[in-house]
């Protein structure tokens, strides 16, 4: 690993080039990272495979990179899965200073917080809010969506209302599951844990939890699940069961994916401004850089309900995607 | 055409066995990260994994939707899984951003590039050389530049999409191209005229329209086709996304597809899908492409000393309701 110099910019240091080094590959030892200048490091871990098809993913990367290209900045994505890969990065960023860096997945691994803390590396963590490592951080607000989606399910007399959730070890699948409880509580309705199943925000899980909630609860008569791709796999699962959406079962997702107003029937979901929240982590981290004394900023987005045929059928016209 | 060296099914039960895994936090994804990591367990005896970038022409915006840009990163990340390399994605636009990609290489953080879709004159594949990164370029290679590539048949695919027009009886045939600074939009316009050429007919250049691979200025040349020569049978539109927008355009000028204009695309994207009638396309193997181009670049990163490889894919006719009519593509929908 190259050594780093003393000081907090490397980048403002023009000493801090390559040297001519022989043997390719090999890092520079003993001198300044590399400084790349007009460049933003976007870093997503725990990526799930298909990334670039992956409808969040894209739409925050969408977001992301014609923010960049807005101000002539260089878009450069990483997204280490494996150990050797996460070296790699590590490898990159130690040798190469980037003007900034924006921050999509948890980085359990704390060598990146570590880096960014010691070079001051002005740093963004984009869909979900950073636990303290002193850095920004921009998320739309779950509990709320959740709460949106029960008070919605409530509201067209639904009681008995399951919970697809996704992965209880991330804040926003966290959040959404403790929207979903609270909400229930709020109308008086006394929780059932057997009323709640993980998905892990995959498809193939999603539609196992929804044969398991349909089995220990066939009368249930809404489905709330944590995603649009979860979702209208378990409208699949429902569908072969012959229940009928919204007649038997309501559901709602969540995200305002395009295969949420595109499903049959046209999925309620709540929309979280995929794209705006990438816009935004850019807009926070060019301040930043502007201004690397700023204190670090948590924005939390508003969400707000869509309203579809899997909630109010095809008798009402469905809301126009806002 | 070269076999990957890669098992294919290899690589996929890695993949799956990670997403399986996914639930159960840290400590089910430690052990996942371990199991897909190189053999010793302990942090820094591992292999460091080496870099590879992957330089793209196109704008990201773009990039997320294009049909050609995920199927290509597809077969580079199938190629790439369990080969311990970290993937690196840029797309520079401006100026600005071309000289940070400059930058980056000139570092030597990257230790491969795999250039896609760059336009005429673009100086990286040079700087590639100078800098002896192994380096593979997706799409025709530069004259100047020695430098491996893989590339599909783009002219040999244009005239055949054209040859299937002329086939049908059509005479007046025009063309919509991509942008002429990108070599394969170049290629399959003089892949129109070869077939021309070949027919007797002779090149009118208000028959030409050029656009740029997207729709808005597809529609704007479809109308300026239509304007000027309101007697066109046929067009072939050099990308799919494009002949979307001129199917939209023909069928608001009320005009039959194909009995009063047949349209041929280029691709076999699933925008071929997208229109009614169907579109008729030639196809591209985007993900044997990126599949390939992996393949050239692990050999030159194995062994720098080795002569550039230029690898060319072969396009097929796919033949659909847009030009031989939905009765026919029902018998005959794939050649």
């Amino acid at each position: 690993m190259s050594k780093s110099p003393p000081g907090s910019a490397a980048r403002d240091d023009p000493g801090a080039t390559a040297p001519g080094v022989p043997t390719r590959g090999v890092p520079a030892r003993g001198q300044g990272p590399t400084p790349v200048r007009n460049c933003v490091g976007v870093v997503v871990t725990d990526a799930p495979e298909g990334l670039l098809r992956d409808p969040y993913y894209s739409t925050i990367f969408k977001g992301i990179s014609s923010a960049l290209a807005e101000r002539s900045l260089l878009f450069l994505l990483l997204a280490p899965l494996s150990e050797s890969e996460q070296d790699a990065t590590r490898r990159l960023l130690v040798g190469t200073q980037v003007d900034g860096l924006i921050l999509i997945g948890l980085h359990t691994d704390s060598w990146l917080p570590r880096l960014i803390q010691r070079r001051k590396i002005p740093a963004v963590m984009c869909g979900h809010l950073p636990p303290d490592f002193g850095i920004s951080g921009i998320d739309c607000d779950n509990f709320r969506g959740s709460v949106l989606a029960i008070d919605h399910l409530l509201s067209i007399g639904r009681r008995r209302i399951a919970h697809i959730s996704g992965h209880h070890t991330t804040p926003s699948g966290l959040d959404r599951l403790m929207g979903y409880r609270q909400a229930l509580a709020a109308a008086g309705i006394p929780l059932d844990p057997t009323m709640e199943e993980s998905g892990d925000f995959l498809v193939g899980p999603a539609r196992m939890a929804m044969s398991r909630l349909l089995e220990s609860h066939p009368d249930l008569d809404a489905v709330y699940v944590a995603s649009d791709q979860m979702a209208v796999a378990a409208m699949e699962v429902l569908a072969k069961a012959g229940r009928r959406i919204p007649e038997d079962v309501a559901v709602v997702g969540f995200d305002d994916s395009p295969s949420a107003a595109a499903a049959s029937p046209s999925l309620s979901t709540i929309n979280q401004s995929i794209e705006l929240t990438g816009r935004e982590a850019v807009k926070m981290l060019v301040r930043h850089i502007a201004d690397p004394e700023a204190a670090p900023q948590r924005v939390v987005l508003d969400v707000e309900l869509v309203i579809r045929e899997s909630t109010s059928g095809s008798a009402r016209p469905a809301a126009p995607t806002p | 055409m070269s076999k990957s060296p890669l098992a294919p099914t290899d690589l996929r039960i890695v993949r799956q066995n990670e997403a399986a895994n996914a639930p159960g936090g840290a400590a089910a994804s430690a052990a996942r990260r371990a199991s897909t990591g190189a053999s010793p367990a302990r942090r820094g005896k591992r292999p460091a994994a080496s870099t590879i970038g992957v330089v793209v022409a196109e704008a990201t915006t773009g990039l997320f939707a294009d049909p050609y840009y995920s199927a290509l990163f597809r077969g580079i990340s199938t190629a790439l899984a369990n080969q311990q390399l970290l993937l690196m994605l840029m797309a520079p636009q401006s100026a600005r951003e071309s000289r940070a990609t400059q930058a980056l290489l000139s570092g030597r953080q990257v230790d491969g590039v795999i250039m896609v879709g760059l336009h005429i004159g673009s100086p990286l594949p040079a700087l590639a050389r100078q800098l002896s990164i192994p380096a593979v370029l997706c799409g025709r290679p530069p004259r100047e530049v020695e430098i491996s590539s893989v590339d599909c048949d783009n002219r040999d695919g244009a005239a055949a999409a054209v040859e299937h027009l002329l086939s049908l009886g059509r005479r007046r045939i025009a063309v919509i191209s991509g942008n002429l600074d990108v070599p394969a939009a170049v290629d399959r316009r003089m892949g129109y005229r070869d077939a021309l050429a070949g027919a007797g007919i002779p090149i009118d250049p208000t028959m030409e329209e050029v656009a740029d691979f997207y729709s808005d200025r597809a529609r704007l040349a479809m109308e300026r086709l239509l304007l000027n020569h309101p007697e066109l049978d046929s067009v072939f539109v050099a990308s799919d996304q494009m002949a979307v927008a001129a199917v939209e355009v023909l069928t608001q000028a009320r005009k039959r597809i194909p009995e009063d204009v047949a349209v041929i695309g280029f691709d076999d994207s699933p925008y071929a899908l997208a229109t009614s009638p169907a579109l008729s396309s030639i196809h591209q193997p985007f993900e044997e492409t990126g599949t390939e181009a992996v393949a050239l670049l692990l050999r030159e990163m194995a062994d720098p000393d080795e002569t550039p490889r230029q690898i060319v894919l072969k396009t097929k006719l796919v033949i659909r309701a847009s030009t031989v009519g939905r009765e026919v593509a029902g018998e005959a929908s794939r050649q």
